[in-house]
């Protein structure tokens, strides 16, 4: 391709059609009180929902307890999907609700914690040397305030558009664009401060 | 105030800088795509942006984890079974509203305007159901595509979700007997999309959900595009 500007891998919307559809009529069963459904639609969200988990909340142990609370949420609540969202959508905006009222609990900072961020630069030399770029990257990414977090876990790992990001985190569409912007601003700088030791 | 006049108003090249993750992550819809694919053809900035994403995404994008979802589903399953505070039950029965007392059953006190717009209501509804039929009768080549047997959903009309613990050899054979064949699937919850002939639906979904390896059987309503 010229320019080599191509997107990244595009989601096949047939595929995605058909999952969408295979996943409203499993809710629909669970919304009957099905719980072989519930049971599959929990195995296919676990993988999914304990990684965007662990990298929104940072706290291992409190993962699965998040996610039990947010899938038991699905289970009672099944019958007031309205079939507005694809049901991803739905079961990751219960989650991403659920683990910010637990780190209301841990007093985690709600916005962009510049100090924390602009302190890891100042980390010994050898160590960073150590690591590979991935874990730096997670490290300061780990570092950023939750909503920052959320929406570059949602864009980069789980593939989601930035209109479902914003159902998911209840927020204006100007807003996801926002927070990502800012994020890789302070990325960027990070990986320009990096640069001989990232190469 | 730093007396800067703040301007509202995105350059094409701001848009486009904002755009870039979901670019690079292919959920952009058309318009947004095409405003982003013109623009990175003229900006070498945005093309080394887009560049600077793609290795920070292939970074980021690992996942070291291997999370157990069985033992945490046993550890919730006793939760499932427990009244959630201050709520209805599951599956409230319908309210039947009370017969008046003086009254027998069929002899509910209906006012008399309901009793007109229900006598209207039925002769639309029989108007229309009789012009229904009528056109059916004089457009019988319509018919003749379904009348030869061929499925009319090729592209598939059944929604099957598959024990996970059922052998690929058995789901083979779950899908032969309910006379359909896999047009789609496997989704991440080992759901399948079947084709079976628009004759032999009802008896197929009714073969599948016979079966104890099938967790789900559904005719497909695919959602409509948001």
């Amino acid at each position: 391709m010229p320019l080599g500007i191509t997107p990244g891998p595009a989601p096949d919307p047939g595929h995605t059609e058909k999952a969408t559809a295979v996943e409203t009529a499993l809710l629909r069963r669970v919304a009957a009180g099905d719980r072989l459904a519930f049971e599959t639609l929990y195995r296919a969200y676990f993988p999914r929902l304990t990684r965007f988990l662990e990298r929104l909340m940072r706290r291992p142990h409190a993962v699965e307890e998040v996610l039990n609370d947010a899938m038991l949420v699905v289970w009672r609540k099944a019958d007031s999907f309205n079939g507005q969202s694809k049901v991803s959508t739905w079961i990751f905006s219960i989650a991403y609700r659920k683990a910010l009222k637990a780190l209301k609990q841990f007093d985690d900072p709600v916005e962009m914690d510049d100090e924390a961020f602009e302190s890891t630069n100042a980390g010994p030399e050898t160590e960073m040397m150590q690591r590979q770029r991935g874990t730096l990257l997670t490290q300061q990414i780990g570092r950023m305030s939750a909503e920052h977090r959320a929406v570059i876990e949602l864009t980069y790992f789980h593939g989601y558009a930035y209109r479902e990001i914003a159902q998911i985190m209840e927020c204006p569409v100007d807003t996801v664009k926002t927070r990502m912007f800012h994020a890789r601003r302070r990325l960027r700088r990070f990986l320009s401060d990096r640069k001989e030791d990232l190469l | 105030m730093s007396g800067r006049i703040l301007s509202f108003i995105k350059s094409p090249h701001q848009k486009v800088q904002e755009l870039l993750p979901w670019f690079l992550n292919g959920t952009l819809e058309h318009d947004d795509a095409t405003l982003v694919e013109e623009h990175l053809r003229s900006c070498t900035g945005c093309r080394s942006e887009l560049d600077c994403l793609r290795a920070l995404q292939s970074s980021y994008a690992q996942s070291e984890l291997a999370p157990d979802a069985e033992a945490a589903l046993a550890r919730l399953r006793p939760r499932l079974t427990e009244p959630a505070a201050g709520s209805r039950p599951r599956r409230p029965a319908r309210r039947v509203p009370p017969r008046t007392a003086a009254m027998p059953g069929w002899q509910v006190a209906i006012p008399a305007w309901m009793k007109v717009a229900l006598a209207t209501q039925f002769v639309l509804l029989f108007g229309l159901g009789w012009t229904v039929l009528q056109s059916g009768r004089m457009a019988p080549e319509f018919h003749g595509l379904s009348a030869s047997g061929a499925p009319q959903h090729a592209a598939g009309n059944v929604v099957v979700v598959f024990d996970q613990a059922a052998p690929q050899r058995e789901v083979a054979r779950i899908v032969r007997a309910a006379g359909g064949r896999v047009v789609d699937g496997p989704t991440e919850s080992n759901g399948f999309v079947l084709a079976v002939a628009d004759g032999d639906l009802k008896a197929a979904l009714a073969r599948l959900r016979a079966e104890p390896g099938v967790v789900l059987a559904e005719p497909l309503q695919v959602p409509p595009s948001r």
